[in-house]
Formats: structure tokens, C-alpha cells, sequence
């Protein structure tokens, strides 16, 4: 059975850009919140491209499973990422705080999650060959 | 019996005394003491993600909101302290992984960390340090239920139904 490699590799290396980019948001959010405005010139601009790498990975996500022969939980997952990381940047221009902190404390459990699974034996496995759909 | 590689093998007390050997992915020694751990690990995440929700409340204006996040951390520490003792007993005399001791430890000093970082209003470490313990906190809640349903639905694991046999056998 065909077991993702170089798909798994590249799902690999835009999670680890991803998950840099989602640990320095509360680095960032922390030194503003602490006095450094200039924080928020940082934390702005990784805010409004976060989405775009969830774009990226998504494509990845879906060679990784089409041409991989992998899972298609990444697909599914970084679906909801790009979802929640645009609604995120909404919240956070519009200052919605409470569920700004909550979303943004949400995405990063989820982006450092799926970057530790990708690299666990999980990740490698292929998934199951097509069978007759159960009925119901 | 043997077990393949991937799946763990545990010794386990059986109604009649003896012990039984159980080949499953699925069933391993601790259940009581995994049970309590869960419990524990579960209102411990429930917990920091509540400070979240409190902290983005106050940063909303809702002044009350701070009056209710730093007495909820100190307790949040506490809890720490109860899953820290759950997540020993769960080792010993559990007989589960050593690993989940050495998180609770961690958790409990990010923890006790935490509340002094926020009393002493140094966000620029407290918020960050506030998000890596929802982070390992909710991993670890992850692990820990996941773990207990399949103690508790061992036959949800298809293929390897736990099936026990005297641990007098060729392979004890």
C-alpha cells in the first residue's frame, strides 16, 4: 500500500513555518500588552498572513492525501485552520478580545498538535484501501 | 499468547486472584488510578481555558472579570497539585507510564510560574506562558481521555479484543 513520503515531507516543513508563526502571536501580544507597542507591528502583519499559510497548506494537505496516499484529517484540519485564523484576524482588527484569546489560544493547540503528529508513525501510515461503502 | 510489537502487554488483577495477561492496544494495567488522572487532567484544561476567557473578558473592559481570573489561577495550581499526585499514583502503584508524572511536575511549576508572572503584571511573559499551558494542558486532557475510553471501550479497537489468558503460559 502506498504510504505518503514527500507529501509528508512538505506537510511537515508548512506546519513548522505554521507553528513559528502561531508561537510568536502571544510572544508578540505579551510584549505589547506589557508596553512594547511596537509589538503590534509584528503581530499584525504574522495575524493577516497566517491564513494565506493555511491556503498553502491545505493544497499540501490535499496532494498529501490524493497523490501521497495519506489520511485526510490534514485536509479537514486546515480547513478549520484557515477558517478560524481569518475569523481570527477579524476579531483582532475589530478588538474582540475575549474571543480573540480564546480563538488564538484554540489555533495554537491545534497548529503545535497536528505538527507533533506529523511526525509520529501516524502520519506515515496510508490510508485504508477503497472498500464497498458500509450502508447507513 | 504473543502480542505483535505495537501493542502493549500488561499483567492485570482478575475477580479470582490470579493475574491475567492482557494483548490489546486497548486495555493496559492502570484503570482506577487512570480514571482519577483524567478526572484531574480534564478540570485542570476546563480551567486555563475558563483564564482565557476571563483574561479576553477583562481586556474587554469587564473589570470584574480580573477579580475572579487570579483567584481561579491559584486554584488552577492547585488542581495542578491533585493531578500531580494523580499522575504518581497512576505510576505507582498504577503501574502506567512514568511520562505523565513528569508533565504534571511541569504544568504544576509552569503553573506556580504563572500566578507570580500575573500578580507581578509581567504580561510580556505571562501571556505567553498562558498559551503554552493551554497548549500542554489540552494534549494532555487529549491523551488522558483518550486513554480512559479505551479502557472503558476496549472492543471499539477492532482486531485486537483484549483476550485473556493465565499468565502461566509459554510466554510469562
Amino acid at each position: 500500500m502506498k504510504q505518503p513520503r514527500v507529501t509528508l515531507w512538505l506537510l511537515r516543513a508548512i506546519l513548522v513555518v505554521h507553528a513559528i508563526a502561531v508561537m510568536a502571536q502571544p510572544l508578540m501580544a505579551g510584549f505589547y500588552l506589557s508596553g512594547d507597542v511596537d509589538a503590534m507591528n509584528v503581530h499584525s502583519p504574522i495575524g493577516s498572513t497566517l491564513w494565506m499559510i493555511s491556503m498553502v497548506q491545505i493544497v499540501i494537505a490535499l496532494l498529501y492525501w490524493r497523490f501521497g496516499g495519506g489520511q485526510v484529517y490534514p485536509v479537514v484540519v486546515t480547513l478549520g485552520l484557515f477558517v478560524a485564523e481569518f475569523l481570527q484576524m477579524v476579531l483582532g482588527q475589530t478588538r474582540s478580545m475575549t474571543m480573540h484569546i480564546v480563538l488564538g489560544s484554540a489555533i495554537v493547540t491545534t497548529v503545535l498538535m497536528f505538527t507533533g503528529w506529523s511526525f509520529t508513525a501516524a502520519a506515515r501510515v496510508a490510508r485504508p484501501a477503497k472498500q464497498a461503502e458500509p450502508v447507513g | 499468547m504473543a502480542c505483535s510489537s505495537r501493542k502493549r502487554v500488561s499483567d492485570v488483577p482478575t475477580s479470582s486472584g490470579s493475574t491475567a495477561r492482557l494483548c490489546s492496544g486497548a486495555v493496559t494495567g492502570p484503570r482506577r488510578t487512570l480514571a482519577l488522572l483524567s478526572a484531574l487532567v480534564a478540570l485542570h484544561a476546563v480551567a486555563v481555558v475558563v483564564q482565557a476567557v476571563l483574561a479576553g473578558a477583562y481586556l474587554d473592559g469587564a473589570g470584574t472579570a480580573m477579580s475572579v481570573h487570579g483567584p481561579l489561577g491559584l486554584a488552577t495550581a492547585v488542581v495542578a497539585v491533585a493531578q500531580l499526585i494523580a499522575a504518581v499514583l497512576f505510576w505507582r502503584p498504577g503501574r502506567g507510564a512514568l511520562w505523565p508524572t513528569g508533565v504534571a511536575a511541569l504544568l504544576l511549576a509552569a503553573d506556580g510560574f504563572q500566578v507570580a508572572m500575573g500578580y507581578t503584571r509581567s504580561l510580556a511573559v505571562h501571556v505567553p506562558l498562558g498559551v503554552a499551558i493551554v497548549v500542554v494542558s489540552l494534549a494532555f486532557a487529549t491523551w488522558a481521555l483518550h486513554s480512559a475510553s479505551r479502557l472503558t471501550l476496549p472492543e471499539s479497537d477492532p482486531g485486537s479484543s483484549p483476550q485473556p489468558s493465565e499468565s502461566t503460559g509459554a510466554s510469562a
